[in-house]
């Protein structure tokens, strides 16, 4: 009964948004402000296009080599810092102190040493995810109940016994939700790095629109970012529930 | 049956702080016999759960040593010592039947037997039916009867129990102390229970072992000569319990004046 009433309501808050919006557009000139009912049939148009398919198949392909990247290595480094107290007492202020720095200002430097095309975006993308996997799975690792570790030891398991009996399995969900996280930043830095420069992808045709007013299809590729975030959205969900079933 | 089995020679407990180092054991001696259902109750703090955790060699003691069947306690035994501690701890992600059947599993033993000799103790703490079910899906008595299973299944002569009703309500906590004494008459092993319940101590236990307060001493050692089955309200527990309440009370107000709390006479 409720989950239909919210449902009914999200309909109506969408309803709201996109009416104002077709509203509004008629006092506002095309080239900032593109109705709805325009947007949507170009929406339709524009996937008969190769070359946008191009462009969306080079995003996704940059989203998923950038958190494949930061998924391996941010959880590797996790578990060592996690387990490790002498090298996280080290490392983790440095950790800390680089996530904080807005890591946007690398992304110069990204471009000039490899490039405007696909591997600045990659290399952007896992410097966002990067830190955020790293983080959540060290602290999932440290945070793991002692009494769990110590009933493990009161039955004679080994060092590395405790680790992948109890530590993996009692950090999992913590360490999904990190890698959900960075998989959404993984999509943020890709499509960012696409934007600031790049050949191709989604966020270079976006920038572009953007610039030569061509706001119809600016709107229509905004769209497509949004879906794209939503599935990516709904996979971290997936993972986290599935963790929660085990 | 008898013959004294369990020796604590000497041993102090030393923790190193911050501050000033903190002596939680002080020189403490005693012994447990075979097949005995042996009881320390103590004020909070007193240091009965490191003491518990230096038996089972899981902590070491700063001097003086524990052995047991002639042999001194260096670390886990899990051949001959198993532990049940306050919190259950259970595995979330695991069944009623693998979190018993856990220490077999790092044991190695294989899968079929594992499976028979955990149903055989799911069925002795009375939860048979429960044995696919998860942990999250249990009530706070049903895990800590999981837990006690979990300890049983490793089949040693001596098992620990820290507190382990300590977090339950008063009548769960009655009932499953008065299965324990069943499952202990059952597998006759030698039990040494933590506590600070006096009913629980009185009602249980062959002899209850009184500490005193930090740093924690052997007070006294009481013998408890009543048959089982024991009545909870009898004359003969409340008598025991007075006993205990005489040799405790003292060291419960030391530890509270010492935790800042004013006792008004």
């Amino acid at each position: 009964m409720s989950h239909k009433t919210t449902f009914v309501l999200q309909f109506l808050i969408l309803g709201l948004i996109l009416t104002t919006w077709e509203l509004s557009s008629a006092y506002i000139p095309q080239t900032i402000l593109v109705p709805p009912s325009k947007v949507f049939p170009l929406f339709g148009a524009i996937w008969i296009n190769t070359n946008f398919l191009g462009h969306l198949y080079i995003t996704i392909v940059e989203i998923l080599m950038s958190f494949g990247l930061a998924a391996v290595s941010g959880l590797l480094l996790g578990f060592v810092l996690g387990v490790w107290k002498l090298l996280r007492d080290a490392y983790e202020p440095i950790l800390s102190l680089l996530y904080a720095v807005p890591r946007v200002i690398w992304y110069p430097i990204l471009l000039l040493t490899l490039g405007l095309d696909v591997m600045s975006k990659v290399a952007f993308g896992y410097i966002l995810s990067f830190f955020p996997i790293t983080l959540t799975t060290m602290n999932a690792v440290v945070n793991v109940d002692k009494v769990l570790i110590r009933v493990a030891e009161s039955m004679g398991a080994s060092k590395l016994t405790v680790f992948y009996k109890v530590i993996i399995p009692a950090s999992l969900p913590t360490i999904l939700s990190g890698l959900s996280t960075g998989l959404a930043l993984c999509v943020t830095g890709v499509i960012v790095g696409e934007m600031l420069g790049g050949i191709r992808g989604l966020g270079v045709l976006i920038a572009s629109a953007a610039t030569l007013f061509e706001t119809a299809h600016y709107f229509a590729y905004v769209i497509v970012v949004i879906i794209l975030a939503l599935v990516v959205n709904y996979i971290g969900k997936l993972l986290e529930r599935l963790s929660r079933g085990v | 049956m008898s013959g004294q089995f369990i020796h604590v020679q000497n041993v102090t407990k030393i923790y190193e702080g911050k501050g000033k180092p903190i002596i939680a054991l002080q020189d403490v001696n005693f012994s447990v016999n075979k097949g005995e259902f042996f009881t320390i109750i103590g004020p909070s703090g007193c240091g009965k759960s490191t003491l518990l955790n230096i038996i089972s060699g899981l902590d070491k003691p700063t001097t003086g040593k524990v052995i047991i069947d002639g042999m001194e306690v260096n670390g886990p035994r899990p051949d001959r010592v198993a532990v049940v501690f306050q919190d259950p701890a259970l595995y979330n992600w695991r069944t009623v039947l693998d979190n018993v059947a856990f220490g077999l599993e790092i044991r190695g033993v294989n899968k079929k037997e594992r499976r028979e000799k955990a149903l055989k103790y799911i069925r002795l703490v009375g939860l048979s039916g429960f044995e696919d079910k998860y942990p999250t899906q249990l009530s706070g008595g049903m895990k800590q009867r999981t837990a006690i299973a979990r300890a049983l299944c490793l089949e040693t002569e001596i098992l620990l129990m820290d507190e382990p009703f300590g977090a339950l309500d008063e009548q769960t906590r009655l009932l499953l102390g008065l299965e324990l004494t069943r499952i202990w008459e059952e597998t006759k092993k030698t039990i040494i229970f933590v506590t600070h319940s006096l009913l629980e101590a009185a009602l249980l236990s062959d002899r209850i072992m009184i500490m005193s307060a930090r740093p924690g001493r052997v007070k006294n050692i009481l013998d408890v000569d009543i048959p089982r089955p024991r009545d909870p309200n009898s004359r003969e527990i409340n008598n025991i319990r007075a006993m205990i309440w005489e040799e405790i009370k003292d060291e419960a107000k030391k530890m509270m004046i010492e935790g800042g709390l004013q006792i008004v006479p």
